[in-house]
């Protein structure tokens, strides 16, 4: 097995923050420049610290929108993490990207700096949709962007849907579904839209704006995703997750998989050798620090035997299964033993199988996953 | 002797009692301001927050009156709530006076009116005192007109104070000196002692609070209590004033505290009187009763560890409270637990916020219950404190249950509604008194158990507040009751069973499982609830399964996040109690107190 090593970088900046995003950015684009400067530092911060001998085999540009970094910023920044680190000359190399933020020239521009994965944030291929959730895009932009990368010479791209809206029913979740396999990217990320906590979603739901849709309805999207797109040649590699053969992200694996991976920028996480740490959530003290010349870590958690080992359960059973051997001779944990009475209450209702000593959730038993994995945890 | 005053406030709730005490203290220099700020401090907060005093305690103070002649006043405090009515009523029995105190803007309530005649049942003086006469909305004129009417009093009887203001105190201090009679008793006679109330302190074990009626009672004496025949030597005796003042001798007429030296606060009961062997009488003081608890109540741990865990708390809980009683119960969904008797439903509540709080136990408490009488066809009588062990219909020839007597003050124009109120519980209409043209003063009789509810919320609800309620304990009547099970998915849950009357049964029946189905979380397969009376299903609910709770995404690095989202998911399961393969959390025990009547 290939052994990865991933690398994250946070862009903290949109044009506009749609109501539904936890993930940490501001709505200020004038403080890019400056920052590109500071993200450039810690990477030779960072590299101070970390193994060289490892190559990174993915990098992820996030966000944020990283998508409105002109080609000449990310071109100073791949240049320094060329010059700092050691990057796999195969790096599978992803940018998310917001359809509105960029016409062809510069999606030209970002794959001669290297970028070879798209991840575009379509998330709905209807106007209506888009407007509830505040993109700043069109569904005309969308397939605009799709088409430009393709002539742009991106051969894996990734589209971003989100079901379960408050006006989702069937017909309107099949005909987004439609509209994507038209398109035939290589890779989708399905989720189902969350009300996070802190977000003006969550806001509208307490004061009862907005209604979510029914949970039946909710698992019954879930389940027309997985049915239609594995019907038409992309498998479900995690729960949330399809890919064509061969196009799974090695960045997400990177992460479900239990490897190392190191995050730079506000609000990154990195995880090394069993110790997770994560940066400072705000972009001016990100700035402090850097200039300071301190790394801008905010917290860390050192992963006991029993954390690691839930980690590596639950986030198996999200993927391609738990490894029972491995996670008795690592985490001296005998799951079989441990926990005989859920396993085979799970199996006897068809959501686990043991498969050559690898517990895996079933196609139904995906449903359950979190409430599966608590179960076992 | 004949310099002693002994007396108490007694007033409904919030109409200043303890602000009127507070004064006294002040004015007879028993307690600076400043010690009165540190005395606030260390009280129990349960009774701050609540704004009721618990339990009572009596003070000593000296007071020079006009004449010139120093008298000793011990004031003695009662409990303020009508859960412990025979608390209160023994501490009357130590007193020779009472100042009956009434809000100003309030006028008359039914807890002064209850007073009142626990007052006037111990044969004291009554002293009607109206109490914030310096608010901007004090009715004076209607308040005197109130209490002529209730007492049969005089309009120069009543004495007009605030309390707060520090106006018309020391005319109060001087009519108690003034019309509160002195002890009779003799030092002479065989010695009797009143407990009338006892406390337990880790360093010194028992604590009683006395009033000596005859005799002497000295330290070192033997003495014994008249109940149990228990013989004790007196460790320690003393009188109450800021602190507890050993003198070593407390005489006929006096009052203080006698700490015996026995360890089980139970065997020190309040009511109960206390003789010197060398000297002893051969009666007791009259009015002694055992407590019993007129409201029982399942507790259970939520984690079947912890059980020896509560075990020890309300092991120590009952020390300090010898009116809570406990068994060990099993229930079958509920595992190993206990059945608590209370005195009523505060008392409940406070001793399972203690327990919450003092002792940090995460208890299940199910839905409070009367204790029945059950006369089987054989014709033998069983009490039932818990409705999961009343017998099958067909041995029971009739069912009895507790019978409270109910005294409703309330603005006149409230009336209707809360005679609609009390028809709903299945009250018996006794008559209407009315105090003045405004304010009229129901009577009802009613089931213990349609009060223990929410009758008080609702009595406050359909009069905006402004109906007052107390009630004493009458007797056991013969009602036509039927237990009412659930069952999920086919199997009866014995934590839910409940008694109800027939006549509601169906209603109840209803209501009760579509609350269930609310507090009931999906699970993963169908839960059915059912209530059933016999074999007979009267209502049924479904709770869907849950489909999936999988759309919680994990994206990104932050892995830690997701792991702590699955823990409390875990943490979450392990706060229900599992009954079958179906998980019930601890609301739904409690199912019927929330249920939209």
């Amino acid at each position: 097995m290939m052994n990865m090593r991933g690398l994250y970088l946070h862009i903290p900046f949109c044009e506009h923050k749609c109501i539904y995003c936890d993930f940490y950015s501001i709505e200020q684009t004038d403080g890019i420049q400056s920052f590109v400067d500071n993200l450039r530092k810690e990477i030779t911060m960072a590299a101070e610290t970390i193994d060289e001998g490892l190559p990174f085999t993915s990098v992820f540009l996030g966000g944020g929108t990283p998508s409105l970094l002109t080609p000449a910023q990310l071109d100073d920044i791949v240049n320094m993490l060329h010059r700092s680190l050691f990057i796999a000359p195969d790096v599978e190399f992803t940018v998310e990207t917001n359809p509105g933020t960029v016409d062809i020239e510069k999606l030209k521009a970002y794959k001669s700096i290297g970028v070879n994965r798209l991840s575009l944030g379509v998330q709905s291929f209807v106007s209506d949709d888009l407007e509830f959730l505040t993109r700043i895009h069109s569904v005309e932009d969308a397939e605009r962007c799709y088409h430009n990368s393709r002539i742009a010479g991106f051969d894996n791209i990734n589209i971003d849907l989100m079901f379960s809206l408050p006006s989702h029913n069937r017909e309107q979740w099949f005909y987004n579904l439609r509209r994507t396999m038209e398109l035939a990217p290589d890779h989708i990320s399905a989720y189902s839209l969350t009300y996070e906590k802190g977000t003006p979603l969550h806001t509208m739901l307490q004061r009862n704006e907005v209604k979510p849709i029914d949970e039946e309805l909710d698992a019954e999207l879930y389940e027309l995703t997985i049915d239609t797109l594995e019907a038409v040649g992309y498998s479900q590699y995690e729960i949330s997750n399809y890919a064509k053969d061969g196009k799974e992200c090695l960045h997400n694996r990177t992460y479900w998989e239990y490897y190392d991976y190191i995050g730079l920028g506000p609000s990154a996480h990195s995880f090394i050798e069993g110790k997770r740490y994560w940066n400072v959530k705000n972009l001016e003290s990100y700035n402090r620090k850097i200039w300071g010349g301190v790394m801008p870590v905010a917290g860390e958690e050192k992963l006991t035997n029993d954390q690691r080992a839930e980690e590596e359960i639950f986030l198996g059973l999200r993927t391609k299964g738990v490894d029972l051997e491995k996670i008795k001779n690592f985490y001296n944990l005998d799951l079989l033993h441990r926990k005989t009475e859920e396993i085979s209450s799970f199996s006897e209702r068809g959501f686990l199988i043991i498969d050559n000593g690898i517990l895996r959730l079933t196609k139904s038993g995906k449903a359950y996953a979190d409430w599966i994995a608590s179960e076992l945890m | 002797m004949k310099n002693i005053r002994n007396f108490c406030i007694i007033a409904h709730i919030d109409h200043g009692k303890s602000t009127l005490a507070d004064r006294f203290l002040e004015r007879t220099g028993t307690i600076t301001e400043r010690e009165m700020m540190d005395q606030i401090l260390d009280d129990n907060p349960l009774e701050r927050e609540r704004g009721i005093t618990i339990k009572m305690h009596a003070i000593k103070m000296t007071y020079r009156a006009n004449n010139g002649i120093d008298y000793m006043l011990n004031l003695i405090d009662t409990p303020g709530h009508v859960d412990f009515t025979y608390e209160v009523s023994r501490s009357l029995n130590a007193c020779e006076g009472a100042l009956l105190v009434v809000d100003a803007s309030q006028g008359v309530e039914a807890q002064t009116i209850s007073n009142f005649y626990l007052a006037l049942e111990a044969d004291l003086e009554i002293i009607p005192v109206i109490n914030k006469v310096d608010l901007p909305n004090a009715e004076i004129d209607s308040v005197r007109a109130q209490l002529k009417e209730l007492m049969g009093c005089t309009d120069d009887e009543i004495l007009e104070v605030s309390a707060k203001s520090n106006i018309g105190v020391d005319d109060l201090l001087e009519t108690v000196v003034r019309r509160v009679p002195p002890p009779k008793g003799s030092v002479d006679a065989p010695a009797r002692a009143l407990i009338f109330d006892s406390v337990f302190d880790m360093y010194r074990g028992t604590i009683c609070y006395i009033r000596v009626f005859d005799g002497e009672f000295k330290e070192n004496d033997d003495m014994m209590l008249f109940h149990n025949d228990k013989k004790f030597e007196a460790e320690e005796i003393g009188t109450l004033q800021r602190t507890k003042k050993k003198t070593g001798v407390l005489k006929a007429g006096e009052v203080g505290y006698l700490i015996p030296g026995i360890k089980d606060v139970r065997e020190a009961k309040v009511g109960d009187t206390i003789t010197v062997l060398n000297n002893k009488a051969k009666v007791p003081l009259p009015g002694y009763k055992e407590v019993k608890p007129m409201v029982f109540s399942g507790v259970y741990p939520a984690n079947m560890e912890d059980f020896e865990g509560l075990r020890d708390s309300l092991e120590k809980l009952q020390m300090n409270d010898a009116s809570l009683v406990y068994e060990p119960e099993t229930s079958t969904a509920l595992g190993f637990g206990f059945r608590c008797g209370f005195l009523g439903l505060l008392h409940m509540e406070i001793i399972q916020e203690r327990l919450d709080r003092e002792y940090d136990q995460t208890i299940i408490t199910t839905v409070p219950n009367v204790e029945y009488k059950v006369v089987l066809t054989s014709g033998e009588e069983l009490h039932i404190d818990n409705p999961a062990s009343m017998p099958s219909a067909g041995s029971i020839n009739h069912i009895e249950e507790p019978f409270i007597r109910a005294e409703i003050i309330t603005p006149s124009e409230y009336v209707g509604n809360l005679m609609q109120l009390c028809m709903e519980r299945r009250g018996v209409y006794k008559n209407t008194l009315y105090l003045d043209p405004q304010r009229a003063n129901l009577h009802f009789e009613l089931p213990l158990s349609e009060i223990i509810f929410d009758f008080y919320d609702k009595l406050k609800s359909v009069s905006r507040g402004y109906a007052s309620f107390d009630y004493d304990y009458l007797d056991y009547r013969e009602s036509d009751l039927i237990k009412l099970d659930i069952l999920l998915n086919g199997d009866p849950v014995d934590a839910l069973s409940s008694i109800v009357h027939r006549d509601k049964s169906y209603v109840w029946g209803r209501r009760l499982s579509s609350r269930l189905k609310e507090l009931i979380p999906k699970q993963q397969f169908e839960v059915i609830i059912q209530a059933a009376i016999g074999n007979k299903v009267i209502a049924r609910e479904t709770v869907r399964p849950l489909r999936k709770n999988v759309t919680a995404k994990c994206y990104g690095g932050d892995i830690t996040r997701k792991r702590k989202l699955l823990e409390k998911q875990k943490e979450g399961k392990r706060r229900m109690k599992q009954v079958g393969r179906i998980e019930v959390p601890q609301e739904a025990f409690l199912a019927v107190l929330s249920m939209e009547q």
